[in-house]
């Protein structure tokens, strides 16, 4: 299938003849009879007014405002060319006075938009609104009034406003040069002072509509609610719990939240510098003017938290305990002094005691599988952690370490019959999905993966070239394995798919990063959300925001591209090119966020 | 005030039916998957277009700006049927799944919603990624990652069903 053969079988869909002429009648039986205040014109043949023309130059438009209501220009049809003589009237065409507001940087006071693509949406439609010269005479100003919308365009720092009332009057003035943009302003007409002021009409009903069908769709504030640039508004408390706390404060300014403060907390189990709890709780709906609360992690306690030290070698599980404070004695239950593991503790895994708290481990035979996973020892891959590609090539210690711990963690067979149950023959990639941590290999005499699934079920494929496939499954403590393999890759401060930056060396634009500023990198890439990274077929091509390479011994260099929309792609030798977005497809704006507080703030 | 007074010509509405109303079908089509729907959301699109459409610099900016219509049509719809339909996933396959002469097609319009109208728009009307992103509100490099891992799937599609 190529593309040539998508467009041909598109040529052959096609509407019929019949209902072509369908729609053509529809269309003319729907165009509206009513005039641009709504009121019905009788005695009249009419349609609805004709769209308004653009002009790119301001002294064009102006010119045709000083030639007044009832300026009269010929139609022309849509593409420019002159009209037909039989079927084409002359009409009053209402000029748009204010430019093309697809050029110009406009946007609501009172309004919210993140997005840039926002202004020129909705320009295109500000664009097509027919803005009529109205005498002052015929219509209330508004002079007091607090309007629906206040459209603010901005150029060379002067500002003018089009203020725009529930009757569809609207109020052109200019601020002045030295005007204070003040929180607690209120803007009516009195903000103009002594500057002329211009008005106009518009179909205000259409126009709000419009105005609300594009804050419904875009999740954008237009409407202007109290006059003020900052209206307060009724938020829901984002759910910022387990993140890390710059990046919570930013995304909740980002949504509204105009006061956010944190302090900070022991937490045993939260990391250092990421959110415990919020105050209001997530989910709780508050003005936008609330004092929030984060209370952001400062580190454990003196307790200590007990670890799982089963299936450990007990020189292993001693090293662990007495690393985290705690005094280990060993009970002897038999067996070879080789290949001796933890087959029990005296304290829970999960329990907190205080530092010096004495453990007990008992100590005895290997389990009966004694297995030997039999990988190659060289480029053997690392696929997946959870649901994240991260395919990187393992150094010799950390094969032959997380073999081991898979080995020795395996503590019962499981039969195909029982399997199918429970993994129902997936493909790989679905398999993937189940949260798997994965290695595999390919050498030329043999492929194989060794796959760890969040259930505790371990599968190991392995096929001799020329010879026979192997498929054998085992159960192993996930809680346990997931530690281990953590542990054994250097993971246990956060996590990103490509290594550890801050221990393996960071370059930015080819200068090697040192310090608080490698730190402070590291931290960044740990805080986005790498479960959502994908494989894809190149990079973008295009030139990022921020380069950062680093060489692993064991891999060569990995290349990071980091980009202003907040789209983030890696490279890993052999292994293939990694883009991170959100489920969308668009980057992430917590990325954008990061992008251009945290890495601006740290590397500029 | 004077009120406007005009008439539109049929022959403008038949032109522009004409010109553009079997792009805004396809684009349609795929979106939607059935004639019955993919019909109203083209005639939707051209009252729209009677009512609302600004001047054109040309025929390409008028066609983009129906398709980009055509396109908003077919979203409200798909979100108005997910969030009302109350007949059974079983008998909405069997009314929506519209089988078309290609089998190209037919596994294009298995292609998850948000790849469809990336795909249709690159491959069948043969707009660019930045046309493409301008037309329906989202960033270049999205719209490549959409037109990749659609292509991926649109494959994977095409190979299970139809080979």
């Amino acid at each position: 299938m190529n593309d040539k053969d998508i467009r041909k079988a598109a040529e052959k869909i096609r509407l019929s003849d019949e209902k072509k002429q369908q729609i053509i009648d529809e269309c003319v039986k729907n165009i509206d009879n009513t005039d641009l205040n709504g009121e019905q014109v009788s005695g009249v043949e009419r349609v609805k007014s004709r769209p308004v023309m653009r002009f790119a130059a301001m002294a064009a438009a102006c010119a045709v405002i000083i030639g007044g209501v009832g300026t009269t220009m010929h139609f022309m049809s849509r593409n420019g060319t002159a009209p037909a003589q039989s079927s084409e009237v002359e009409t009053h065409v209402v000029m748009m006075p204010f430019g093309d507001f697809v050029d110009m940087y406009y946007w609501f006071i009172g309004g919210r938009s993140e997005n840039p693509d926002d202004r020129l949406v909705v320009g295109e439609y500000l664009n097509t609104v027919e803005w009529r010269s109205t005498e002052l005479a015929d219509i209330n100003t508004h002079a007091d009034d607090i309007p629906e919308y206040i459209i603010d365009i901005n150029e060379d720092d002067r500002h003018k406003l089009i203020m725009i009332y529930d009757d569809g009057v609207a109020a052109c003035g200019e601020l002045s040069p030295d005007f204070d943009f003040d929180p607690e302003v209120v803007f009516t007409q009195k903000v103009f002072e002594d500057a002329p002021v211009t008005y106009y009409k518009i179909h205000y009903p259409s126009f709000d509509e419009q105005m609300l069908a594009f804050e419904q769709e875009r999740n954008i504030k237009i409407k202007n609610s109290n006059g003020t640039l900052v209206p307060v508004e009724d938020l829901e408390m984002l759910d910022v719990t387990n993140m890390q706390y710059e990046l919570a404060m930013d995304q909740l300014m980002q949504s509204g939240f105009e006061r956010v403060e944190y302090r900070n907390q022991q937490s045993d189990e939260i990391p250092e510098g990421y959110v415990i709890s919020s105050d209001p709780k997530p989910g709780e709906v508050v003005p936008s003017d609330t004092n929030i609360m984060l209370y952001v992690s400062c580190g454990a306690t003196d307790d200590i938290k007990v670890e799982s030290y089963i299936g450990l070698t007990a020189d292993d599980a001693s090293a662990m305990a007495e690393y985290y404070g705690l005094k280990v004695r060993t009970l002897d239950n038999g067996g070879d002094d080789a290949n001796r593991t933890v087959t029990a503790q005296s304290i829970e895994a999960g329990s907190v005691v205080p530092v010096g708290t004495e453990i007990t481990l008992t100590v005895g035979m290997v389990n009966d599988l004694d297995l030997d996973f039999d990988l190659p020892d060289e480029n053997v891959r690392f696929v997946n952690y959870k649901n994240t590609e991260c395919p990187f090539i393992l150094s010799k210690e950390q094969r032959d370490k997380l073999v081991s711990a898979i080995e020795l963690g395996c503590y019962e067979s499981v039969s195909s019959e029982d399997i199918n149950g429970m993994v129902n023959n997936v493909s790989p990639e679905e398999q993937l999905g189940f949260g798997a941590y994965c290695l595999d290999w390919n050498d030329g005499n043999s492929w194989g993966d060794l796959t760890v699934f969040d259930n505790g079920i371990v599968s190991y494929d392995r096929e001799i070239v020329g010879g026979e496939q192997k498929l054998e499954w085992y159960r192993i403590d996930a809680s346990y394995i997931d530690t281990k393999i953590r542990s054994i890759l250097g993971w246990s401060e956060g996590y990103c798919p490509f290594g550890t930056p801050y221990k393996t060396g960071l370059s930015y634009n080819g200068e090697a990063l040192t310090g608080s500023k490698l730190r402070e990198v590291s931290n960044a890439f740990f805080g986005w959300d790498w479960s959502k990274a994908e494989a894809v077929d190149s990079f973008l091509g295009e030139t990022p925001t921020y380069k950062f390479t680093y060489g692993a011994a064991d891999i060569g260099d990995v290349v990071i591209n980091v980009y202003s929309d907040g789209t983030i792609e890696w490279s890993i030798p052999d292994s293939g090119v990694y883009r991170l977005t959100d489920a969308d497809g668009d980057a992430s704006n917590a990325n954008i966020d990061l992008i251009n507080q945290i890495l601006d703030d740290i590397l500029k | 005030m004077e009120g406007v007074e005009i008439m539109v010509s049929e022959d403008l509405i038949r032109e522009a039916v004409e010109n553009y109303a079997d792009d805004l079908y396809r684009v349609c089509l795929v979106m939607l998957k059935n004639t019955a729907d993919a019909e109203d959301a083209v005639q939707d699109s051209f009252i729209t277009y009677m009512q609302k459409a600004p001047r054109f610099n040309s025929s390409e900016h008028e066609k983009a700006w129906l398709i980009r219509v055509a396109c908003n049509k077919c979203h409200d719809m798909i979100r108005y049927r997910d969030r009302h339909s109350t007949v059974s996933d079983e008998l909405l396959e069997s009314y929506f799944v519209e089988e078309s002469d290609s089998a190209v097609i037919d596994a294009l319009m298995e292609v998850p919603e948000k790849y469809r109208i990336v795909l249709s728009l690159h491959y069948i009307e043969g707009y660019k990624v930045d046309e493409i992103a301008e037309m329906i509100g989202r960033s270049p490099s999205a719209v490549k990652m959409c037109l990749s891992k659609g292509r991926k799937k649109l494959e994977e599609k095409y190979r299970k069903g139809y080979m």
